[in-house]
C-alpha cells in the first residue's frame, strides 16, 4: 500500500520539478511549511530527478534480446522423451540436432535427430524430416545409417537411427589423411551406398566428407538424407531444385558449396550424375587431402566449381594408378554428360583392379 | 502443446483478471522469444541491426490470434515480456558475476559470453534490488517501471496494463527515476 506521507512527498515532487531554482525553493518554503524531514525528502528527490536525467532512458530490451540469443537453449540433454533417455549431443547439421539416446527398451543406443528449436514449430522442416526418414527407410545397406523410425513426444519430432560410433570422414582426412591403399575400399563402400539410393529414385544431394561416418574397424556410413530428393523412378530428373538463397536461408548451404555440382549450384534440375560429381569431390579430397574447388570466399569457390579444372591428382605427389586418377577427375566432369552416368558404372570401375595398378605407365 | 488457440485464449484470460492464466503464458512466451532471439542473433551478425521492440511484436503475431484478441491485450503481451526480460537479464547478470569470481556460470553460452559489458551487469543488479525496495513501497511504480524499461511498453501501454490514466504513469515513471536515482547513489 501507498504510504501516505509517500503521497504527499510525491505531490510536492511534482509541483517543484517544474519550477526554477528560485521558485522552488520558496514552493517548498510554503508546502512543506514546518516539515523539515519532507522538506529533506523532497528536495534529495528533485535533486536526484535532475541529476539522474539519462537513467532508464534506454529501455533494456534490445539488450534482454542480445542476451536471450546467446543464452543456451535448453539442452534436452539428461531428459526422457518418450521412452529415450538422451544422454548427450552428437552433432548440428542444416535444420537438425543429433542427440546420443539410450532405447531402455531394446537396451541399445540409438540416435535422435531433432529439428533445431528454431524450427520446431516450421511445418516446411517438420516435412523434410518426415521426407527424410521415408527416405532413408527404403533403404538396405550396410553402409547407409539405417533409419528405426519416426517419432513424435509432446513438442518434438524425431528420427530415430542407428547409432554409429566413428570418426567422421572430414575428421580424418583432416587430421590424419587417408592412407592410399585405404582410399579404394571406403570409396567403393561409399559409392556402393550412393548407388542403392540411387536405385531407389533417391538423389542425396549433399554428399561431403562431413557426412560420412567411418568406424574403427573401416567401415564408411552414409548418414544425413536431409537433403535428399525422391524422384519417380521413371523420370531420370527432378525437379528445379531450390535456389541458393533459400537453401542458404535455410542454414543449410554452410560449407557444402565445395562439394556441390555445378548444375546443384546453377539451380538447375539434378539428376543421379549430380551425386556423382559430389562423390568425385569426395574421392579427390580422400586422395589428395584437399577439396579441388574450395576457397577463401563462396564466391571464388563458385567460380573455381562452375569454371576450373582441378588440378590434375597425378600431380598431387600420391603414389596412385593411373586409372584411379581417370576415375575421380571422370567424376568431375563439368558438364554431367561426359561423366559417369550412373553410381553402378562408378562402381564398376572402382572395382576394376586397374585402380590398385599403380605400375602402369 | 502450445498452439494458437491456448495462448490467445490465456492472453484474454489474463487480461480479464485471471491471475493464473499469467502463470501458464510465461513458460510459452519465454520459449518463443528464445526461439526468436536465437535466429536474430545470427541474423544480426550479419547485418547489426536489431529491432527488438520490433522482434516482441513479431513474437505477439506469431503466437496470438489476431482476430480473437481487442488491441489491449498486446499490452498484456508485452508486459509478460517485460517480466521475462527482467528476470533473463538478472540471471544473466548474476551469472557473470559470479564467472568472474571463478564460479560456474550455468546459464551462459561461453560463445557470446561477451554480450554485457562487466559495468552494465553491476548496474542492472543494483537497479534491480533498488526496483525489489520501491516495490515495497509501492508496487505500481515498481510496475510502471518494469513494463517501461524491462518491456519497452509507452505511457499508453503502460496505462491499459495497469488500469491507470496516462498521466498517472507519467508521474509514476517521474517519481520512480528520482527514487531509483536516489538509491542508487546512495549505494556506490
Amino acid at each position: 500500500m501507498v504510504d501516505k506521507s509517500l503521497e504527499y512527498i510525491e505531490n510536492i515532487f511534482h509541483v517543484a520539478i517544474t519550477l526554477k531554482a528560485a521558485e522552488r525553493a520558496s514552493y517548498l518554503a510554503e508546502a512543506c511549511g514546518d516539515d523539515v524531514i519532507a522538506r529533506q525528502e523532497v528536495e534529495s528527490l528533485v535533486s536526484a530527478y535532475e541529476e539522474g536525467d539519462g537513467l532508464l532512458n534506454e529501455n533494456a530490451v534490445t539488450l534482454g534480446m542480445r542476451v536471450l540469443g546467446s543464452v543456451a537453449e535448453e539442452s534436452i540433454t539428461g531428459k526422457e522423451i518418450g521412452s529415450y533417455k538422451i544422454l548427450g549431443f552428437l552433432g548440428k547439421g542444416g535444420m537438425g540436432e543429433v542427440y546420443l539416446a539410450e532405447d531402455p527398451v531394446l537396451n541399445r543406443k540409438v540416435a535422435l535427430k531433432f529439428l533445431s528449436a528454431e524450427f520446431i514449430e516450421d511445418s516446411w522442416a517438420k516435412r523434410q524430416l518426415i521426407k527424410e526418414a521415408q527416405a532413408v527407410a527404403m533403404l538396405e545397406h550396410p553402409n547407409i545409417c539405417a533409419v528405426y523410425g519416426f517419432e513424435e513426444v509432446d513438442e518434438y519430432s524425431f528420427i530415430v537411427m542407428q547409432y554409429v560410433e566413428g570418426r567422421t570422414l572430414a575428421e580424418l582426412i583432416r587430421t590424419k589423411g587417408i592412407p592410399i591403399d585405404e582410399v579404394v575400399p571406403l570409396a567403393q563402400q561409399i559409392v556402393s551406398a550412393v548407388a542403392e539410393a540411387h536405385a531407389h529414385g533417391i538423389i542425396h544431394r549433399d554428399i561431403k566428407p562431413k557426412n560420412i561416418m567411418v568406424t574403427a574397424g573401416g567401415q564408411a556410413k552414409v548418414l544425413d538424407f536431409g537433403l535428399a530428393k525422391t524422384i519417380q523412378k521413371k523420370a531420370t530428373f527432378d525437379e528445379p531444385t531450390e535456389s541458393i538463397s533459400q537453401l542458404s536461408k535455410a542454414g543449410l548451404l554452410v560449407g557444402t558449396i565445395a562439394y556441390m555440382s555445378p548444375e546443384q549450384l546453377r539451380g538447375e534440375r539434378l539428376d543421379y550424375r549430380s551425386d556423382i560429381f559430389s562423390l568425385g569431390t569426395l574421392l579427390y579430397e580422400m586422395i589428395s587431402g584437399k577439396n579441388p574447388f574450395a576457397r577463401d570466399s563462396d564466391a571464388e569457390t563458385i567460380s573455381q566449381v562452375l569454371t576450373h579444372s582441378p588440378p590434375p591428382l597425378r600431380a598431387s605427389g600420391r603414389n596412385i594408378s593411373p586409372e584411379l586418377a581417370r576415375v575421380a577427375h571422370h567424376c568431375l566432369e563439368k558438364n554431367k554428360e561426359d561423366r559417369y552416368s550412373a553410381a553402378s558404372e562408378l562402381l564398376y570401375d572402382l572395382d576394376n583392379s586397374e585402380v590398385n595398378n599403380t605400375k602402369t605407365a | 502443446m502450445s498452439s494458437h488457440a491456448d495462448i490467445t485464449g490465456l492472453l484474454v484470460d489474463w487480461g480479464n483478471g485471471d491471475q493464473a492464466a499469467l502463470d501458464k503464458l510465461l513458460p510459452l512466451v519465454e520459449r518463443e522469444l528464445h526461439r526468436l532471439a536465437h535466429s536474430y542473433m545470427r541474423r544480426e551478425d550479419r547485418d547489426h541491426t536489431l529491432q527488438t521492440t520490433a522482434l516482441i511484436n513479431e513474437t505477439y503475431l506469431r503466437l496470438v490470434d489476431q482476430k480473437k484478441v481487442h488491441w489491449q491485450n498486446r499490452a498484456h503481451f508485452f508486459g509478460i515480456a517485460a517480466q521475462i526480460m527482467r528476470r533473463i537479464l538478472l540471471n544473466y547478470a548474476r551469472d557473470q558475476n559470479r564467472l568472474k569470481r571463478g564460479g560456474h556460470a550455468i546459464h551462459v553460452s561461453l560463445s557470446h559470453a561477451n554480450v554485457m559489458p562487466a559495468e552494465k551487469n553491476r548496474e542492472l543488479i543494483s537497479l534491480n534490488d533498488a526496483l525489489n525496495r520501491l516495490e515495497a513501497i509501492d508496487e505500481r511504480k515498481s510496475k510502471v517501471v518494469e513494463l517501461r524499461y524491462f518491456g519497452g511498453l509507452s505511457v499508453e501501454e503502460v496505462a491499459e496494463v495497469l488500469k491507470i490514466s496516462p498521466v498517472t504513469v507519467m508521474r509514476d515513471w517521474q517519481f520512480a527515476k528520482a527514487w531509483l536515482q536516489r538509491e542508487l547513489q546512495d549505494g556506490r
